[in-house]
């Protein structure tokens, strides 16, 4: 008899390299480009952070996924609200909220993260976080991580659409 | 020289089960794993990283990548980010940091406002 989940959360983690290229003696079409750190910057940087997520979340759809063990009898009265198909990805072709629920519609988001699967160099992922401006940008394999502040950010707020090529994602988006 | 940034977002979910001697933490069966993205930022030009301790609003314009973090250890200081203006705000408790590439296309910039509650500690690079 499966247990409810009595807490959630979410550890999460960043990772930046700065980096600047030099070239070997032989580089002619830079095929021989090295890369170091960048000299002003010095180091890698990153943080890490809990966020203490809701126990009994919105609906299944508050992830993509699912778990390569889980049964759908076992999704509880909730299954039918599953939003993507059983791959556990979303095919992106046009304005998409991130969101299928209308009863959790004004919830405030307190984690969101967005994993572009596309790979070309034209499937960039644009995401916003008011419902309407698109002013953060996903690179192909690329991914996004935030803390909502409980209040500004709701489920609503949140829609991704393609650049310019269909792309696919995986995300979690928890209140 | 050309500059490029690396960044990488990570997240393990988790949910906690109670038992009798004591509860422990699993990796969530929503989710089933761990999920990581790493990809080379749009960013072609690494400004100098700042630090210092927030006094008032940090405006940064022309962003294509930022990297903010609340350097702080402890405490409940946190950190805001508004990006382009979007009013949606991502908090950053101590230790916690924002890595991203902003602005709607492959291509463009955008702007990025830090405000904070209290005086947290801070570092940030923009990336141009």
């Amino acid at each position: 008899m499966p247990s409810p989940a009595t807490a959630r959360r979410v550890v999460f983690s960043t990772h930046v390299s700065p980096q600047e290229s030099l070239s070997l003696e032989e580089n002619t079409s830079g095929e021989l480009t090295k890369y170091k750190i960048e000299g002003g910057a010095g180091r890698t940087y990153g943080g890490k952070g809990t966020v203490t997520t809701t126990a009994d979340q919105w609906g299944e759809a508050w992830t993509s996924m699912n778990h390569p063990l889980q049964y759908w009898q076992d999704m509880g009265s909730n299954w039918e609200d599953e939003g993507v198909g059983w791959t556990g990805t979303q095919t992106i072709s046009g304005a998409t909220s991130l969101n299928v629920d209308t009863a959790s519609a004004s919830a405030p988001v307190l984690f969101l993260y967005i994993r572009n699967l596309g790979t070309a160099s034209d499937q960039s992922l644009k995401v916003s976080l008011d419902g309407t401006n698109y002013k953060v940008c996903i690179p192909p394999k690329g991914s996004l991580s935030l803390r909502g502040d409980g209040t500004t950010l709701q489920m609503e707020d949140v829609k991704v659409n393609k650049v310019t090529s269909n792309t696919t994602i995986e995300f979690i988006i928890a209140k | 020289m050309a500059d490029r940034i690396i960044y990488k977002n990570h997240c393990v979910p988790q949910e906690k089960l109670a038992f009798a001697g004591g509860d422990r933490w699993y990796q969530d069966s929503d989710c089933g794993r761990k999920l990581t993205g790493i990809a080379e930022s749009k960013s072609t030009s690494i400004n100098t990283p700042v630090t210092g301790t927030f006094s008032s609003t940090i405006s940064l314009s022309s962003v294509k990548f930022v990297h903010v973090k609340n350097t702080d250890t402890s405490g409940s200081d946190y950190l805001l980010v508004n990006v382009g203006s979007m009013g949606a705000l991502i908090k950053l408790l101590p230790g916690e940091s924002f890595s991203s590439d902003v602005g709607s296309t492959a291509s463009d910039s955008t702007t990025v406002a830090i405000t904070a509650s209290g005086t947290p500690d801070y570092e940030y690079i923009k990336g141009a």
